[in-house]
């Protein structure tokens, strides 16, 4: 049993998805930590959740920046473990603790729906259940789930293997067509150069029962070991 | 001090929101139209001030939150 640390922001919708995940579905212990709060401690693994954070005004994540919270944040994801899920993803980018940002989707509309998307390894959030090349089904619920950064970034990006996870179709096949928001290169999930901190434009935290969209989620939470990793 | 910002998203970027007006005014008989790009305004009022350090501010604040430099671009006109 581990110790979740959940950030709660103005408008994180997705935090009582994500503490019913963790709780009820996994066993473990949930920390609602405020957008207040100037300190994180006594966790193992700390979750941005999904939602619209001070209601996505600016840009999705970005009012984040000024949030107390803030350096706490960018502190902690220096060695502790983070996730980062769909509205979370976006505001790890804009803290600049990810590289890139979260764009709208190529259909300029809101996308709710499942996706399918393919791990190639690289994090270190995850424990060895996770092998890459796993395919899993989610829902992604979102305007702005384009990921972009420039080819550079790219290529830094690959080489440094820092691309978790890309949208795929649901043999495993990526391409251009499979990336569904747009996003360049089909991700939809990125680390950071240590493997230490993952964020994810898709929902697992809503894929963990069999009744609604599946258990795909619980599979990828359920490999996240927080209690057992060695960083 | 009357301070107007307007943040772009770099040409080389794909704007969807844009492409997807440009799409309905095309539909609507703007046949000529070959683009549109969509930005944000914004407008900041400072209690007095001079230019000098109104164009550090507003420099520091594009930079710190207004405006995300990987996407991004901004230029802005001190009114009064």
């Amino acid at each position: 049993m581990a110790t979740i640390g959940i950030v709660k922001f103005p408008g994180s919708s997705g935090y009582g998805d994500a503490e019913y995940a963790f709780t009820r579905v996994l066993g473990h212990i949930v920390k609602p930590i405020h957008y207040t709060s100037e300190a994180i401690r006594d966790i193992d693994l700390l979750v941005i959740p999904g939602g619209s954070s001070f209601g996505d005004y600016l840009r999705p994540g970005a009012l984040s920046r000024l949030a107390p919270i803030a350096p706490a944040i960018r502190r902690y994801a220096r060695d502790g473990k983070v996730l980062g899920i769909g509205n979370g993803f976006q505001i790890l980018c804009e803290l600049g603790i990810l590289r890139g940002r979260l764009m709208m989707n190529k259909s300029g509309a809101f996308m709710g729906r499942d996706c399918h998307v393919k791990y190639f390894g690289g994090s270190k959030i995850f424990s060895a259940e996770l092998t890459p090349g796993t395919v899993l089904q989610a829902p992604i619920a979102c305007s702005y789930g384009s990921y972009f950064a420039d080819k550079r970034a790219l290529r830094e990006l690959e080489e440094g293997k820092m691309i978790a996870f890309r949208f795929c179709d649901s043999e495993g096949m990526v391409n251009e067509d499979s990336s569904i928001t747009g996003s360049s290169d089909s991700i939809a999930g990125l680390g950071n150069a240590d493997g230490n901190v993952l964020g994810i434009i898709f929902h697992p935290e809503r894929a963990v029962d069999p009744l609604i969209s599946g258990v795909d989620g619980k599979k990828l939470l359920s490999a996240i070991a927080p209690d057992k990793l060695d960083l | 001090m009357k301070i107007s910002i307007v943040v772009r998203i770099k040409n080389d970027i794909p704007d969807p929101a844009g492409e997807a007006i440009r799409q309905l005014l095309l539909e609507a008989g703007s046949s000529d139209l070959r683009s549109i790009r969509v930005g944000k305004f914004v407008e900041l009022d400072f209690d007095g001030g001079d230019d000098t350090t109104a164009t550090e501010r507003v420099k520091r604040l594009c930079q710190e939150v207004l405006v995300n430099d990987a996407t991004e671009e901004y230029s802005f006109k001190i009114e009064d």
